[in-house]
């Protein structure tokens, strides 16, 4: 939990607007680093550009300046190690849960069936391995993209708001289950959510993000996780909020310069309070 | 998964309309049909047992099977030959955005000419023999199956082949594994279509060019004496065809690789 996997720096991005010369600004410098093995939400108001942030990040969307480093290397496109979990309708209608866990998985590898085996289960839908996903609900749907991303055994996660679409109960549920999956397989997550709720019970730190052109506003290193995930992991349940005992405070509306350690910097209750938008 | 919950009752209560309906309005249809001739005495127009009796003659002569298989045998290789260049070519324009540009409009410029209209253009390079209505059906089946293959490719959900590239694929993997499968539903709709128009074209074009199947029976049975009993069994058998080929592409679209393009 030492090393910096994700790093940008001075990032900025616009879209070209409808009339020439009017750009449209959506992200303005953004500076963000993500350890290994952390768990990292971006929260911020609806279309304030933290989808645009992830797709950056995983090499789906060129971004306009800045540096985006991932593993020592600038990301140029996507790339397997690192796999992308999108909204909904991610999975391939056309292949069964079984195929579509296997899909990223290479064809030689002989323990294709034994990883398959082992994600279906983790994910909760051993009996489901033929079916088709029309046949699946949105949750169950979730989960085999979840699987999906798993089996092919990446080193960091991404995900655009996975659980944006489906019910409250089901959405509590799949919290508990990712904090789970999580803790069994330590991968680095960088998740994106408009609410912090659900950034504050899944992340180590919560990146709060501002009205567009976004930048990083605030920092909250949620505590008490680590301690509780070091300890066996087992009692780090999902129902229970963690309250971010220390909210932490980049200088609002200003570009917080990565490398001088802002979670250290004492800040207000309410600050973080203010600059959570749900 | 299909529809709403009925309880079994009202379920075959209406499995039961499915059925009864349509012979119902068949049977209408032919006492309609039988009763126009008599009342009108006509001596040409034949009646529905007429027409039952002239398909039996032609079974009995051979030619039904003999006819009913060479249009079957053009419309085969003239559709066949259109599915293989087609969808390729549809795929070809849908994913590559600079041939869609160059090639679109010259098709779009060639889809609404009717194949009747190619006619003489067929007899003057191929004579009359059998590759003239092969021709003709090539053309009338090449254009749905073209352009569904294109606007297949162009509303294949982005995030299909986000998540696919994401997994690192190659190129010709891609295809095989994503653009293929996420397109064939669309693709197989526009194969259905064209195996109608396809139909459609084999009589008219065995009208003019050619010397078997079931539009020169047609032509020849009006010609050779005014058996219209003949026309009519021509026209029956065209229509069943039709429907048999219809049923059985839609049997395709029953399986599970398919089946969610489809809706529900």
């Amino acid at each position: 939990m030492s090393k910096p996997v994700v790093v940008l720096q001075d990032l900025w991005m616009s879209f070209p607007g409808k009339r020439d010369g009017e750009a449209i600004h959506v992200l303005e410098r953004v500076n963000l680093e993500v350890q290994e093995g952390e768990f990292v939400c971006i929260v911020g108001p609806s279309g304030c550009g933290k989808s645009t942030l992830l797709n950056i990040v995983a090499g789906f969307l060129p971004h306009t300046r800045g540096h985006v480093t991932v593993e020592g290397q600038p990301v140029h496109g996507p790339d397997p190690r690192r796999i992308f979990v999108f909204q909904e309708n991610g999975i391939f209608p056309w292949l069964t849960v079984h195929d579509n866990i296997c899909f990223g998985i290479r064809r030689d590898n002989p323990r294709r069936e034994e990883i398959f085996r082992h994600y279906v289960e983790m994910v909760g839908l051993k009996g489901f391995e033929n079916a088709y996903p029309r046949e699946l609900s949105g949750g169950m749907r979730q989960r085999v993209e979840i699987a999906r991303a798993l089996a092919s055994s990446p080193e960091i996660i991404y995900m655009d708001e996975p659980f944006g679409a489906l019910d409250f109960l089901t959405r509590l549920k799949m919290r508990s289950d990712l904090i789970r999956i999580w803790q069994e397989e330590r991968k680095t997550i960088l998740f994106v959510t408009h609410d912090i709720e659900e950034a504050v019970q899944l992340a180590d730190r919560v990146i709060v993000m501002s009205r567009r052109p976004a930048t990083v506003q605030e920092v909250i290193r949620v505590h008490g996780r680590e301690r509780q995930h070091r300890r066996g992991g087992g009692e780090a349940r999902a129902g229970s909020v963690r309250n971010p005992r220390e909210s932490v405070r980049a200088a609002p509306r200003r570009p917080t310069p990565p490398r001088a350690g802002p979670e250290e910097s004492p800040s207000s209750e309410h600050g973080s309070a203010r600059a959570c938008p749900v | 998964m299909s529809g709403p919950e009925l309880p079994t009752r009202a379920r075959r209560h209406e499995a039961w309309l499915k059925v009864a309906l349509p012979i119902g309005v068949a049977v209408a249809f032919l006492v309609f049909w039988d009763l126009s001739v008599r009342v009108s005495g006509s001596d040409i127009f034949p009646t529905p047992i007429a027409v039952l009796k002239g398909i039996g003659q032609l079974a009995q002569e051979g030619l039904l099977l003999k006819y009913v298989a060479a249009s079957l045998f053009r419309v085969t290789m003239g559709f066949g030959l259109a599915v293989i260049l087609g969808i390729p070519l549809g795929l070809l324009l849908g994913w590559f955005q600079k041939l869609y540009y160059a090639f679109n409009p010259m098709i779009q410029v060639l889809r609404p000419i009717s194949p009747i209209a190619w006619i003489p253009v067929a007899i003057l390079w191929f004579h009359v023999d059998d590759r003239a209505p092969i021709f003709l059906i090539f053309l009338a089946s090449v254009f749905p199956i073209t352009v569904s293959a294109m606007a297949a490719v162009q509303n294949i959900q982005p995030v299909y082949i986000r998540a696919a590239r994401n997994f690192g694929i190659g190129r010709l993997e891609l295809f095989r594994r994503v653009i293929f499968p996420a397109t064939l539903p669309q693709v197989l709709t526009g194969i259905r279509i064209a195996l109608g128009v396809a139909w459609l074209v084999v009589v008219a074009a065995e009208m003019i060019a050619v010397n078997s199947g079931l539009g020169y029976l047609i032509i020849d049975a009006r010609n050779a004496g005014k058996r219209y009993d003949l026309v009519v069994a021509g026209m029956v058998m065209i229509g069943l065809i039709g429907l048999g080929l219809d049923v059985l592409v839609r049997q395709l679209e029953k399986f599970d690789e398919v089946r969610w393009g489809y809706g529900r």
